[in-house]
């Protein structure tokens, strides 16, 4: 009898389903989290304010302590948990490059972030510095293409075929929405073309059908 | 196309990931291989067939 795999019980959910509840679960029970730690702040701040926290304070906020313990308790018994597996080199390379990725582009998006001048948009046009600019563009014509080319050249054909996939309707979807817009725009119907947002929406469109495609 | 991997690895008791290991791809492309979501690529298809040390038709049917 072999051993058992993910898809040789039918109710065994696929690797895609299993991503899905893991970052439902830690997406939603971070910002759960997050919050309860704000109201706990928040309430011993005040009650600091008023002279102390007295037995009732302590009461509240012992409750508030629980919640979010069980909040993470529920993070916890809810994870899935999947079998530790052996690991191609190849994956372990690329996965290694999508780590780098992730490490190089999170402080370039939380350096944007926090020197975006307040505007609260997403992409927005307002002006940055010279510095800040110099070194986003570096990132992106050098860093990006470099590990770009360095992660295709360590995928396997499978994940190639989905990203190739991805692309192609990231491509067609780019090459219909441009137009319409110009032209809607042109006509007065749509405020003029944010290119960002169409690279966003070409971008997310991209990673679904990859994704679809990778894990289910 | 129809292939006979899923039994060929099960006769040899190895799960997906060894697998994926010995060939050097990712456990979804055995998965996807088995479950005929992907036609594997010539050059893979000859390292399967190496692997099991069958001729590639022995594995792969394009008629089924």
């Amino acid at each position: 009898m072999t051993k058992p795999d993910s898809d040789d019980f039918a109710m065994e959910p696929s690797d895609g389903a299993v991503l899905l509840k893991r970052a439902g679960l830690g997406i939603g029970g971070g910002i759960a989290l997050i919050f309860i730690a704000g109201m706990i702040a928040g309430y011993t701040s005040g009650a600091l304010e008023r002279g102390g926290p007295d037995l009732v304070d302590g009461a509240i906020l012992a409750g508030m302590v629980l919640l979010a313990a069980l909040v993470a308790f529920g993070i916890w018994r809810f994870w899935p948990q999947t079998v530790e597996e052996p690991v191609a080199p190849r994956v372990r390379s690329a996965r290694r490059l999508f780590a780098v990725a992730i490490a190089i582009g999170l402080p370039l998006g939380f350096l944007l972030g926090v020197t975006d001048e307040g505007t609260g948009v997403l992409l927005s046009n307002a002006p940055v510095s010279a510095g800040i600019a110099a070194i986003a563009i570096v990132l992106w014509l050098i860093a990006g293409p470099l590990i770009t080319w360095l992660w295709w050249q360590k995928i396997d054909e499978h994940e190639a075929g989905a990203y190739r996939e991805g692309a192609l309707v990231a491509a067609h979807a780019y090459i219909f929405i441009t137009p319409i817009w110009w032209m809607a725009s042109r006509a007065g119907w749509l405020p003029p073309q944010e290119p960002m947002l169409v690279l966003l929406a070409v971008t997310v469109l991209w990673s679904v059908v990859w994704f679809v495609r990778r894990y289910f | 196309m129809k292939n006979r991997l899923k039994v060929l690895r099960a006769m040899r008791d190895w799960s997906q990931a060894e697998l994926a290991g010995r060939l050097d791809v990712s456990r979804q492309a055995v998965n996807a291989i088995e479950t005929g979501k992907h036609d594997p690529s010539l050059p893979l298809a000859f390292r399967i067939a190496r692997l099991f040390e069958m001729p590639i038709e022995e594995i792969f049917d394009d008629e089924a």
